[in-house]
């Protein structure tokens, strides 16, 4: 049976067959400086994301009676949500 | 039931570079169509052709195919919840796609010698994600992780 041991959060993650294609629309913007050995490229981000994937608490009864045999009352599902991500990084 | 499929990803990169202005560079404007083969991206911080995109979702992790097949024989059978989970699993109609198609459009503007500009438009999309079910302790109830 295919386990997953979730994305190194300490979770565990049941899988969802019905998931639907996450599509997400990103504007990006930004500088970059190089000088002399020294560079930095801040950018600025946008992103809407159409059936974003991610864990949810699983409201399917086999998979919370599962949960609490193998000791673990609050097993996450992947499923669809919208969502908008925004933010600077710095390179 | 038998998954074979080989993920793939198609992505179509529009790339727009400029040296003196922005409107020169929209004339010098090229498109280039790369079909990507199982990509196999255990993580990005990028897109699959330009550098400095943020990516900040998760659904790269997703890429793993599951297993094929299975087991319908541990111990872990015994239990019916598990059981129904496993048989619809693997009865389910394999009807699924894993073509995903990225569109990157990517423009940048040397200012100066040591300063560019640069502007990115981005749609992704990431397929879905068929594993199916996780036990806290794997090895306890007869389940090959992965």
């Amino acid at each position: 049976m295919q386990v997953t041991g979730g994305l190194a959060d300490g979770k565990a993650y049941v899988g969802n067959i019905n998931l639907a294609v996450e599509t997400a629309y990103q504007l990006n913007a930004g500088i970059s400086y190089n000088n002399d050995g020294f560079a930095i490229a801040p950018q600025m981000f946008f992103q809407k994301v159409a059936d974003y994937i991610q864990g949810a608490s699983s409201t399917d009864m086999r998979v919370k009676m599962v949960a609490g045999m193998v000791g673990d009352d609050n097993l996450l599902t992947f499923s669809n949500t919208d969502a908008t991500l925004y933010g600077i990084i710095t390179d | 039931m038998k998954i074979s499929k080989v993920p793939q990803s198609l992505a179509i990169i529009f790339s727009v570079t400029t040296t003196s202005a922005f409107a020169d560079a929209l004339a010098k404007n090229n498109i280039e169509v790369i079909t990507i083969a199982a990509p196999k991206l255990s993580q990005s911080n990028t897109a699959f052709a330009e550098g400095n995109l943020v990516m900040p979702d998760v659904a790269d992790w997703l890429k793993k195919v599951p297993g094929a097949k299975e087991k319908s024989h541990s111990m872990a059978m015994i239990n019916p919840n598990i059981k129904a989970l496993r048989d619809e699993f693997n009865n389910i109609v394999r009807a699924l796609s894993d073509t995903t198609f990225d569109l990157v459009l990517n423009s940048e503007y040397q200012w100066t010698n040591t300063l560019a500009l640069n502007a990115v438009i981005v749609i992704k999309q990431r397929k879905l994600s068929r594993t199916l079910f996780m036990a806290t302790d794997a090895s306890n109830w007869g389940l090959s992780r992965r």
